[in-house]
This record gives structure tokens, sequence and C-alpha cells, in this order.
């Protein structure tokens, strides 16, 4: 019998854990703010957007920000505005996109995706599906939403 | 990233800062400009007290009354520094108290703590230029206050020790081979002569004072605002790890 896939024994995928199972991984693995993506992400008014992508220039993606764009399905003119209200799902798009952008190997949907429509959910599970593939990267998503929860390992 | 580019980036986001901060920083400029004010009184007393020493430099009957003078203007410019410095600290603490959520948004995005210490202190720069400026301004417009301003607070100092007062009432009433008594009737009216008559001399002071006004006053300001930037970064550093952002 196939042994039960848990994200303590995986290193690549995405995985959707409720708040016990998070509070266990976060004992075990270190996590960096950096990493983790906001419902309400928080930026410098005074920045642009792209501005506030640049905040974090430690390590940069050899990934253009036009390929990113693409696969994020984010307008450009988008970056260049400044103090505008950004949808929930333009705030988790653009939290995605630096953390591309700045090459994290492990990203966190902190409640990030609840409150998103189910077309939302949608696009946002299969661009983190091709981001794994593509990227070998490993997503977690802090989810309470019931539905989601039943997907739970990919 | 290219060094020249990251520098460029940072200035271009202290401005950014500077223009968005309007309210704040128009409060953050004006206290700045009473600071600028009260060191600048304290500066100029320091710097004015040549003038007045060497008029009781050839009194040999009243050895005592140099140093009873001295004193009591030590005493006068070290708790003014010292009220300054404390007026600074607060102001500063007030800049870094209400920049302290961008902070967290600035850490939680990744962001360096040097870059974010260097912006501050950039947009900082703006701010003490811009007082100082407006302060140099004043200073030029309002040259015949600041001078009787002066004046008076000299005259307070000295009212200020009844022992020196007392002193230099003998000084001026006593009829010996002192000099003073010959020309001024009492301290104030030696103090107005000095000042009135010594245009030149004057103005030099006033633009001294200003210069280590200006000296005095970046170098303490800098001192402070590294300090309490540094402090603010590392708290907000330990409020991350108190994992209060993920409610857990």
């Amino acid at each position: 019998m196939e042994k039960q896939k848990t994200f303590e024994s995986l290193t690549q995928g995405v995985f959707i854990l409720d708040k016990d199972e998070f509070s266990r991984f976060i004992k075990k693995y270190p996590l960096y703010p950096e990493q983790i993506i906001h419902p309400n992400w928080r930026y410098l008014p005074f920045l642009t957007i792209k501005e506030n992508l640049a905040i974090d220039n430690s390590k940069k993606s050899l990934l253009t920000m036009d390929h990113l764009l693409k696969l994020l399905d984010l307008m450009p003119t988008l970056l260049e505005q400044k103090n505008q209200s950004l949808t929930l799902f333009e705030k988790i798009k653009c939290q995605l996109l630096q953390k591309l952008l700045t090459k994290k190997e492990t990203i966190v949907f902190a409640y990030a995706i609840d409150a998103l429509s189910i077309a939302e959910k949608q696009q946002l599970l299969s661009i983190c599906e091709r981001l794994v593939q593509d990227y070998q990267l490993t997503i977690y998503i802090l989810s309470d939403d019931a539905n989601l929860l039943r997907l739970k390992f990919h | 990233m290219n060094k020249k580019v990251i520098i460029l980036a940072i200035f271009r986001m202290a401005w950014a800062s500077f223009k968005y901060h309007k309210r704040f920083h128009f409060f953050f400029c004006l206290s700045l400009i009473l600071i600028f004010i009260l060191l600048f009184f304290m500066q100029a007393i320091a710097l004015s007290l040549n003038l007045i020493e060497e008029q009781f430099r050839n009194q040999q009957v009243f050895t005592n009354i140099p140093n009873l003078f001295m004193q009591n203007y030590q005493n006068f410019i070290q708790n003014g520094q010292l009220v300054v410095l404390f007026l600074l600290a607060l102001l500063i603490g007030s800049k870094e108290w209400s920049r302290k959520k961008e902070y967290l948004i600035w850490l939680n995005n990744g962001g360096q703590a040097r870059r974010l210490v260097a912006i501050q202190l950039i947009e900082s720069c703006f701010l003490l230029l811009t007082a100082s400026f407006v302060f140099f301004l004043i200073l030029v417009l309002f040259v015949p206050t600041f001078k009787l301003e002066i004046i008076r607070l000299h005259q307070i100092i000295i009212n200020q020790s009844s022992t020196l007062n007392t002193e230099l009432e003998i000084l001026f009433k006593t009829e010996s081979n002192n000099q003073l008594n010959l020309h001024f009737s009492n301290f104030n009216q030696m103090i107005e002569h000095i000042f009135f008559t010594n245009n030149n001399q004057w103005f030099g002071i006033l633009l001294s004072a200003y210069g280590y006004t200006c000296l005095w006053l970046t170098k303490s300001f800098f001192l402070i605002h590294i300090v309490a930037t540094c402090s603010n970064i590392f708290g907000r550093k330990l409020y991350w790890k108190n994992k209060k952002l993920l409610n857990l």
C-alpha cells in the first residue's frame, strides 16, 4: 500500500493546510515574513506597485518580468500605478509576482485565497500547479475553507 | 543590481516618502526650526561672550567676577543643550513612532534593514536642509529682533545669579581705578553698548552661531536618528517573531 503523502514528507508541491497543521509546520520549519502572501497586502503608498515589488532585492530571478506578468495574467500598467485600490485577487497576484521575482522556493498563502471567488481560486490553483511543475516550488496554502481543505495535497 | 541603480532607487524612495508625508513633515520642520532657534541663541550667547569678557579683562580689582560670570553662562549653555537634545530625541521619536507600520511593511516585503535606515536618514536630511534654509531666511529677515533677544538673554542670565548681580553692581558703582564705571552706569548699559557699536563683529557672530548651530544639530540629529531607527527596526523584527501577523 502506498504511503500517504504529508506536507512533512514532501519537498515540492502545493499543500493545503488547516490551522493546526500549519502550527505544527512552522514549529519544524523556520518561516520568514517575505515568504508569506497575505490577503491584505500592505504596501508603501508613496511608491508605485513596481517599486514596492522591488523592495526585496536580495536574490533576482532569471525569469523576466514580462514572462511572469503573462503567467499571472497581470496588466503591466497596473505596476506603474501608485496608491490605487487593488482587488484582492490582484493583491495576491502582485505578492506572488514579488516572491517569484526574488526567487523564493517556498511560498505560503496565509488565509489569502479563502475570500476569492470559485473561478479565481481555480485560476490561482492552476497557476500554483504550473509553478510547481515548471520551477520546482513548494507552495503552502493555509486555509479555513472546508472545500479547499478537502483537496488536501497535489 | 548595480550599486548606482540601488543608490538612485534609495534617493527616489526617500524623496517620494518626503513628499507623501507632507502634513507630518510640516509640523516636523516647524519643530525643527524652533529647536534651531533655541540652539542658535545658545551658540550666539557663547560666541558673544568674548566681547563682554574683553571689558572685564583689565579689571584686576574684581578678579572673581570673570569666574562667576563664566560659571553662570556655562550652566545656562549646558542646561540649554540638554533641553535641545531632549527635544530633538522627542521629535525623532515621534517620527519613528509614526513610521512603525511602514517599517513592518518594508520588512514583511523582504526589504533590507540597512536600506530602510538609509531611506529614513536621507529623508531626514531633506527635512534638516529645509529647516536650516527656512531658519536662515528668518535670521536674515529678523536680524535686529535676534540681536535684541540675545541682549535680553544676557541680561536674564546675569540677573539670575544674585551674587553676580551684586558683584556687578559694586563694580559699576565703586569709584576706583576701574574703567567701566567711567563709561557705563550698569551692566545692561554696557551690554547694549557693546552689541550696538560692534555691528561688523555682530554679523560675524550671528553667522558663526548659525554655522555652529547647523553643525551641532546635524551631528546630534543623525546620531539620535541612527539609534532610534535601528531600535525601531529591531522592535519590528521582534514583532514578527511573535507571529502576530499570522494570527497563530
